[in-house]
C-alpha cells in the first residue's frame, strides 16, 4: 500500500513538473512570436518591459488577470464559462504522454520523464485533439454575435476536415514501426539516416500542414481571421477567459510540435547534448517554424483551403498510405 | 475501481437524462457529449483503452461536431419552445419498450456479470494489446460483415452526394 501512495506522489510531482513548465514556455512563446515576427518585418517587436521586453509576457498576465471579465448581454450564461475550459483541457491533458526523454536508470531506479506510457499513444493525441473544437464551437455559439458564430462554424468545419489527412498521415509511420507506442516510434529512429521525415517525407509534408490548420494558426487561422471576423470565436471574451483560449492555443502547438519531433525528427536522438535537451529543441524549431509560416504567408480563403484539404491533401495521404505498403512488401 | 465506475455510471445516467430533458438543443448536445465520455471511462476501467479512444474519436470528436455544426447552422436557439415529441410518443413508448426489454433479456443471459468470453485479460497481453487483437479479429475472422459494413457506409456516402446535387439542380 505504501508503494503504491508513494507512486501516486511520485506521478503528481511530475505532473505539477510538466504543467508548470509547459505554462512556462507557453508563456515566453508569446514573447518569442512577437520577437521573431516584429524582426522579420523589420521592426524591433516588444522592447519596453525589461531588457529587449522579456518581461512582458508577466505584465501581459497581470494586465489579463486584473481586467474585467465581461459577459455580454444575452449571451448563454452556462456555455460561455464553459468554454474557455473546453478549449484548456484538451490541451493540458494530451501533455501526458509526451514523451521527453527515454527512461534513465540511476542507482537502480528507473525513472521515467513523462506522465504515462499508452500503448495506444498517438490515438490518444488524437482523442483529445478531436475534442478541442468544442471549446470554439461553445465560445462561437454562446456569445450571441454573428462574427463569433461564423468564426466557429468554420473551426467546426476546418477541425473535422483537416483532422482526416492528419490522421492518414501517420498510418505510413504506424506501418512501418508495427506500433503505436510513442517511445516505440521514437525507438525506430535511432540515427538521422532512420528518421522518418527523410522515409517518410510526404506523410511529414502533410502531417505539418494540418497541424497548422489543427491548432488554428496564420495562414490557416479562418476561425479567428481578424480581418474578416474581429476575432472570431473570441471576440466576445476578455480577462482571464481570454487568456485561457491563448493557452490553449499556444500549449497544443507545443504539444502538437512534439508530436511531429516523435513521429518524423526521432525525438529525443541526438549527439553529444542529453536528450531532453534534444527534444525540447527540435520541438522549438517546429514552432519558431509556424511563426515563420505566419510572418510570411497571407491567409489563404476559406473555401480554397476547404477544397486544399478534401482534393489535395486527402488522396495525398492515401496514395501515402499505398506506396508505404508497396514498399513493405 | 468499484468507486469509479459507479461515479462515471452516475454521471453517464445523468447526462443521458439531461440530453432528453434539456429545451436547449445545444445543452443536449453537450449533456450527450458528457454521456458518450463517461461510457468511454467505464471502457477504461474495463481495460478496453483501444475501444474508449475510438469512443471519444468517433462519436465525441467526429460525431458530436458535425450535429453541433448543424445546429448553429439552423439558429434553433428561436425553436426552443416548441412541444417535444408530440407526434412520435407512441411510436417511442413502443421502440423504447422492446428496447429495454431486449437489455434485460441480455443482462439474464449474461449470468449477471460472471460471463467471461474468450477474450479475457492474459489472452489480450499475449496478444500484444487491445488494437492488435481486435485487428487480427477484424481482419480474419469477420472480415466479410467488416467489407459489408464498410460498403454500407460507402452506399450512404454517395447517396447524401447525389441528394445534394439534386437539391442543386433544382436551383
Amino acid at each position: 500500500m505504501d508503494g503504491m501512495i508513494l507512486k501516486i506522489i511520485f506521478i503528481l510531482i511530475k505532473i505539477l513538473i510538466i504543467f508548470g513548465a509547459t505554462m512556462f514556455i507557453a508563456g515566453w512563446t508569446t514573447w518569442v512570436e512577437r520577437k521573431i515576427i516584429g524582426h522579420m518585418q523589420l521592426r524591433l517587436g516588444v522592447m519596453r518591459t525589461g531588457p529587449h521586453g522579456l518581461l512582458q509576457p508577466l505584465a501581459d498576465g497581470v494586465k489579463l488577470f486584473f481586467k474585467e471579465s465581461i459577459v455580454p448581454e444575452g449571451c448563454d450564461r452556462a456555455t460561455f464559462e464553459l468554454a474557455p475550459i473546453l478549449s484548456l483541457v484538451p490541451a493540458i491533458m494530451s501533455l501526458a504522454i509526451v514523451p521527453f526523454a527515454d527512461k534513465i536508470t540511476i542507482a537502480g531506479r528507473t525513472f521515467e520523464p513523462f506522465v504515462a506510457n499508452l500503448n495506444i499513444g498517438i490515438l490518444y493525441i488524437f482523442a483529445w485533439s478531436s475534442l478541442s473544437p468544442y471549446g470554439l464551437i461553445f465560445a462561437g455559439w454562446s456569445s450571441n454575435n454573428k462574427y463569433s458564430l461564423l468564426g466557429s462554424l468554420r473551426a467546426a468545419a476546418l477541425v473535422i476536415s483537416y483532422e482526416i489527412p492528419f490522421g492518414f498521415s501517420i498510418i505510413g509511420v504506424l506501418m512501418m514501426v508495427g506500433t503505436m507506442n510513442l517511445i516505440d516510434i521514437v525507438h525506430a529512429q535511432p540515427d538521422i539516416f532512420h528518421y522518418f521525415i527523410f522515409r517518410q517525407p510526404l506523410a511529414a509534408l502533410i502531417f505539418f500542414i494540418s497541424i497548422v490548420a489543427e491548432t488554428n494558426r496564420c495562414p490557416l487561422d479562418l476561425a479567428e481571421a481578424e480581418s474578416e471576423l474581429v476575432a472570431g470565436y473570441f471576440t466576445e471574451f476578455s480577462g482571464m477567459r481570454f487568456s485561457f483560449f491563448f493557452l490553449a492555443e499556444y500549449i497544443s502547438m507545443f504539444v502538437i510540435a512534439s508530436m511531429f519531433t516523435v513521429f518524423f525528427l526521432g525525438g529525443w536522438h541526438g549527439p553529444v547534448l542529453p536528450p531532453i535537451l534534444w527534444f525540447l529543441i527540435k520541438t522549438y524549431l517546429i514552432v519558431i517554424s509556424y511563426m515563420w509560416l505566419r510572418a510570411t504567408l497571407p491567409r489563404i480563403r476559406y473555401d480554397q483551403m476547404m477544397s486544399f484539404c478534401w482534393k489535395v491533401l486527402l488522396p495525398l495521404s492515401i496514395l501515402n498510405i499505398f506506396l508505404t505498403a508497396c514498399y513493405i512488401n | 475501481m468499484t468507486f469509479v465506475f459507479y461515479l462515471l455510471g452516475f454521471v453517464a445516467i445523468v447526462s443521458s437524462i439531461c440530453v432528453v430533458s434539456f429545451k436547449n438543443p445545444i445543452h443536449s448536445a453537450l449533456g450527450l457529449v458528457a454521456a458518450l465520455f463517461s461510457t468511454a471511462g467505464i471502457y477504461i476501467l474495463l481495460n478496453a483503452e483501444f475501444i474508449a479512444v475510438l469512443e471519444v474519436i468517433i462519436y465525441a470528436g467526429a460525431i458530436m461536431v458535425l450535429f453541433l455544426f448543424v445546429l448553429m447552422c439552423l439558429n434553433i436557439r428561436e425553436l426552443k419552445m416548441m412541444p417535444q415529441f408530440n407526434i412520435l410518443r407512441p411510436i417511442a413508448i413502443v421502440v423504447g419498450a422492446f428496447l429495454l426489454v431486449y437489455i434485460v433479456i441480455i443482462i439474464i443471459q449474461s449470468n449477471f456479470g460472471n460471463f467471461t468470453g474468450v477474450y479475457n485479460e492474459a489472452k489480450i497481453i499475449e496478444l500484444g494489446g487491445n488494437a492488435k487483437a481486435l485487428g487480427q479479429v477484424l481482419y480474419s475472422r469477420f472480415l466479410l460483415p467488416f467489407e459489408i459494413i464498410s460498403i454500407l457506409l460507402l452506399v450512404a456516402m454517395i447517396g447524401a452526394i447525389t441528394l445534394m446535387k439534386e437539391g442543386l439542380r433544382g436551383k
